[in-house]
């Protein structure tokens, strides 16, 4: 992916937020797909929030994340969910691209 | 609504495993007790069964009684559309108890991209730190199935409802699952497949047409662990939510009384020996204008005269008639509906299934607590031959009201003593018979009132002419000719012969009894003439005597005199 590609993939996010459920294996593999693409698109890693719902219920309820793994993308006041491990990832990489 | 009581005893109902009382009348009596406590129970049914409605009426009431909040996730409309469906029930808008009810919108991940597999931890996060936050009494999940659905297989779908089926154990807070059948009383979702497994209770809500009238049913299909009745029960949904059509378990309890309410028919009362005894139910059958209604308002006017109360249940008439009428045989029926003593509800049978009327019944008779409540017809609403459906509610109604020692009157539309039986089949629950008819002699119709049976009451078997006047309604004393019981111009034309007769024989009776006197008269005067010549006789022998003895005495005083003359004594 080239530099502007990441500009804009970077410019487009407002907020990243990934809610876990501990260490169940559907999470550890959302983990792993989400850190490889956004290492594809540029975006650093610190720019992901990382919630455990078991940890933190309250910002599991203050976000309606009803799933895990589930990933909520926001732009300005709209908020994308992407559910699952992201086994498929196409999705997230046409809407972030 | 509350209803905690047996509806036939009045009693609470028996408990068995831990539950919680959904206060929807008849299912805690249905179920003993309620939906159980700390276990999650499914409520399924088509679209429009009452899921929704059955779910929310169970936790708007345990937050009205208990005061514990409730959480509502709703999968499938949004919170504040749920919220419209219901704003038309008693115990929704406004109710402080239903501002307790905590609603989530669960549709979020309907709307999201799918990527993979995924589970429910995140909703059983918020869940239990909504519990934590609010000590909240009841969990519903409304339409799980959407959620669900979105899994990929069904192994992962069975783990998460074996999951939340977990949660709720371990937090001890009892569920509510509603789920969607196909067709309505098709299968269930396959979603719901493992779901019937994993939840302690299964209750099957349906609904159908039957001769154009929608009735609903519910069934609880499964209870673990708790006594509880399988039937299937009809139920409605009105302004209180739902209400079951549970007829108990088969055990009457009835309040007894020896007391009697009057007839309100001169005459009757005396055939029932007193009238009618306190708590029963009483059908009165016939023919179209044969006096049914007439004998409905008669009983509710004179009830009320004596300060009982009353509930008049009219169908496919207004009550405002039936009083009216009542006043044109000089009945104080309006009045006392005026005054509340008589109270009434009318409805319209066409598009009534069985168990609405009696439930509303029911509803009305909790309100208004009356001693005695008259339906009039309730043939209208018991069309449905051969179906249990209307036999069952009406036998209902019957335990109802005789636990509470309500005297109950029915009419109901027949044309002879057989028909009433097939009509309404109300006959062999009843516990007085009254058969009103017509009988045509000489061209006209008279009605005519049998008593066919009085439990526990000596009664005369007599058919009797029922004569309504301006004055009232009255039974008319027995008049027998040829063999039979004659009634109105043929009874008038032979009251009027037997009179004329009577009137002769009187006559007659006179004559004679003059012509006695005249000879008795004659020959007493007779006997005083011929006592006075006997008097004058008597007299005139006496006198005779005396004079007799007179002249001798004094010929024996001449002749003494003489002697001594010439004996030379005497100068």
């Amino acid at each position: 992916m080239n530099a502007s590609t990441e500009r804009r993939a970077q410019a487009q996010v407002d907020s990243l937020t990934v809610f876990i459920a501990g260490d169940a294996p559907s999470s550890r593999q959302a983990m792993a797909h989400l850190t490889g693409v956004l290492d594809s698109i540029g975006i650093p890693p610190e720019r992901l929030q990382v919630v455990d719902v078991l940890t933190d219920p309250g910002a599991a309820l203050d976000a309606g994340a009803l799933v895990t793994p589930s990933l909520q993308i926001k732009r300005g006041e709209r908020a994308r969910w992407f559910l699952g491990d992201l086994t498929d990832q196409r999705d997230l990489l046409a809407f972030l691209s | 609504m509350t209803d905690r009581v047996d509806p036939t005893s009045g009693e609470p109902p028996r408990g068995g495993a831990d539950k919680r009382p959904t206060g929807i009348p008849g299912f805690d009596q249905l179920s003993r007790g309620g939906l159980p406590a700390g276990a999650a129970t499914l409520l399924l049914g088509g679209p429009g069964a009452g899921k929704t409605v059955f779910a929310l009426q169970t936790v708007v009431h345990a937050a009205g009684t208990g005061g514990s909040p409730a959480i509502f996730v709703a999968f499938e409309e949004a919170p504040e559309a749920i919220k419209a469906n219901v704003a038309g029930f008693d115990w929704a808008a406004g109710d402080a108890a239903f501002e307790r009810v905590h609603f989530l919108d669960g549709r979020g991940p309907l709307q999201a991209a799918t990527t993979g597999n995924f589970d429910l931890s995140g909703l059983l996060a918020q869940l239990g730190e909504l519990v934590r936050r609010q000590a909240a009494g009841w969990i519903v999940l409304d339409g799980l199935d959407n959620l669900l659905d979105l899994l990929p297989a069904e192994t992962d779908r069975r783990r998460e409802i074996y999951r939340i089926a977990a949660f709720v154990a371990e937090t001890g807070v009892p569920a509510l699952f509603t789920g969607k059948l196909r067709g309505g009383d098709g299968e269930a979702s396959s979603s719901y497949d493992a779901m019937q497994f994993a939840v302690q209770a299964v209750v099957r809500l349906s609904g159908r047409l039957t001769n154009g009238v929608f009735g609903r049913t519910l069934r609880i299909v499964k209870y673990r662990g708790s006594d509880h009745d399988n039937i299937e029960t009809p139920f409605v949904i009105d302004g209180g939510g739902i209400a079951v059509a549970y007829h108990g378990d088969g055990t009457p309890r009835h309040k007894l009384s020896s007391d009697r309410l009057p007839t309100g028919v001169a005459g009757l009362d005396r055939v029932l020996d007193g009238g009618y005894q306190r708590g029963y139910a009483v059908l009165v059958s016939g023919a179209p204008g044969t006096a049914k209604t007439t004998l409905g308002a008669c009983f509710l006017s004179a009830g009320a005269d004596r300060g009982e109360t009353g509930l008049l249940v009219a169908l496919d008439e207004t009550p405002e008639q039936i009083a009216a009428n009542a006043g044109g045989i000089g009945l104080n029926l309006r009045q006392h509906i005026a005054d509340g003593r008589v109270r009434t509800l009318a409805m319209r049978s066409a598009s009534l299934a069985p168990e609405a009327f009696f439930l509303a019944l029911e509803r009305a008779v909790r309100a208004h607590a009356p001693s005695m409540v008259v339906v009039d017809p309730i043939s209208a609403v018991m069309e449905q031959r051969h179906q249990r459906g209307p036999f069952d509610a009406a036998a209902r109604l019957v335990d109802f009201c005789k636990a509470r020692g309500v005297t109950l009157l029915t009419t109901t539309l027949a044309e002879g003593v057989d028909e009433a039986d097939t009509r309404s089949r109300v006959s062999t629950l009843a516990d007085a018979w009254i058969a009103l008819s017509y009988q045509v002699t000489m061209g006209e119709r008279n009605r005519a009132l049998s008593v066919v049976k009085a439990r526990g009451i000596g009664h005369s078997n007599q058919v009797r002419e029922l004569v309504i006047g301006a004055d009232g309604v009255q039974l008319a004393e027995v008049y027998a000719g040829g063999g039979e019981v004659l009634m109105g111009a043929a009874r008038v034309a032979q009251q009027a012969q037997d009179e004329l007769d009577e009137t002769e024989r009187a006559l007659a009776t006179e004559r004679r009894r003059r012509d006695l006197e005249q000879t008795i008269a004659e020959a007493q005067s007779k006997r005083a003439a011929l006592d006075a010549a006997l008097q004058s006789a008597e007299r005139e022998l006496e006198l005779t005597d005396r004079a007799d003895r007179k002249r001798r005495e004094l010929d024996a005083d001449k002749a003494g005199r003489i002697r001594r003359r010439r004996e030379g004594g005497e100068t």
